[in-house]
């Protein structure tokens, strides 16, 4: 009955969370291989902008973000709000998606937007990062959050359940002995080799 | 053998290759996630030793310990320079020029911490970051397998596959999209 309700646990665990299992992958590969990528030239725009008397810095990229339509870069970091050289209100908005820096020209009644996109693998990356500590004003990056940290559990309980379902019922097959002391001997050897 | 009883050892030969290999990652992702869970203790140690004077090259000098030369700074009369393992093992050299006095102060950090560095693959741990990437999709590929062969599990495994796929991958495009 146990030995049941393990292999149960191991399945849906795993079905449950076949994808993020499939980003984790991806982004081992891509983070590895495509490390040196050259990123993307940023494109520079322009928009009307006008900032309303008495708003706080913090107010004004607040409507930036809304205008920009920036959910994921809520809620706005205080290092995201700066000035620059001019003392120009300058807002360094780093998200999953890549970068906006708005340089907010109040004289001019427009914003400066230099939108640097990332490639999508950089876009895993964040994501495959992404757990239940962050507090995201992004109702579905909060939600990914949650559902990645469930999804960093199951790969913990599938680990546990798969090696009880091992111990008790293949511990004498060779195969499963030799690729146990295989990858063992491995690891431990990178690790004294490396540390 | 039949396909099942092939893909099953495969399945079951690579989760065990791949043991503490899946469990460095995995403790080390909820390391990350939490990072006051887990204590980070580091040890340092000081040791002073006396080296053949006159060299002038941080690099001739660092040879002798295994590692990356990660910084090199140019004081006057000495070198001074950091040789940092793949493993996050530091080692913090003074030398002098004049003397060949040396002294070297090693930064030893604890499992958690080295964990970490082996999450973050520097060096040969790239390696073993696209191998360890290779193998989770082999583990996904064939585990959806197995489960579809077993009957009696196809509808209820077939709804939680879908239910989550179906919020990840929404999820996914749908952020990307913006």
């Amino acid at each position: 009955m146990l030995m049941w309700l393990i292999k149960k646990i191991h399945t849906y665990a795993g079905l449950l969370t076949f994808v993020n299992l499939a980003v984790y992958a991806i982004v081992g590969l891509s983070a590895t291989l495509l490390r040196q990528s050259a990123r993307p030239a940023p494109v520079v725009s322009y928009r009307s902008f006008t900032v309303e008397p008495n708003l706080t810095d913090r107010q004004v990229a607040e409507r930036v973000c809304l205008l920009l339509n920036l959910s994921l870069a809520t809620p706005v970091n205080s290092f995201a709000i700066q000035h620059d050289d001019a003392n120009n209100l300058f807002l360094d908005f780093r998200h999953a998606n890549g970068r906006h820096q708005v340089t907010v020209l109040e004289k001019e009644g427009r914003i400066r937007v230099e939108v640097a996109r990332n490639f999508f693998w950089d876009y895993l990356f964040t994501l495959h990062g992404t757990t239940a500590a962050l507090h995201s004003g992004d109702w579905r990056m909060q939600l990914w959050a949650d559902y990645n940290e469930f999804a960093m559990w199951c790969l913990l309980l599938m680990i546990a359940s798969g090696f009880t379902m091992f111990v008790a019922s293949r511990l004498r097959s060779r195969i499963a002995q030799v690729s146990l002391a295989a990858g063992c001997c491995a690891f431990a050897a990178l690790y004294f080799w490396t540390r | 053998m039949t396909m099942y009883q092939n893909l099953r050892t495969v399945h079951l030969s690579i989760a065990l290759f791949m043991l503490l290999f899946l469990l460095a990652f995995a403790i080390s992702a909820v390391d990350f996630a939490h990072r006051k869970w887990l204590p980070h203790p580091h040890w340092i140690s000081v040791e002073s030793l006396k080296l053949e004077p006159g060299i002038t090259d941080a690099r001739v000098l660092a040879r002798q310990w295994r590692g990356e030369l990660a910084e090199v700074e140019n004081s006057p009369g000495y070198l001074k320079f950091r040789v940092t393992t793949s493993l996050g093992r530091s080692r913090d050299i003074s030398y002098s020029i004049a003397t060949g006095d040396t002294q070297v102060q090693t930064s030893t950090i604890g499992l958690f911490t080295t964990l970490a560095w082996i999450h973050i693959a520097r060096g040969v741990w790239a390696y073993v970051a696209i191998l360890f990437s290779l193998g989770l999709l082999t583990l996904g590929v064939t585990g959806i397998y197995l489960w579809f062969k077993n009957h009696s599990e196809r509808w209820i495994g077939g709804a939680l596959l879908l239910a989550g796929a179906g919020i990840a991958v929404g999820l996914i495009v749908s952020m990307r999209l913006g």
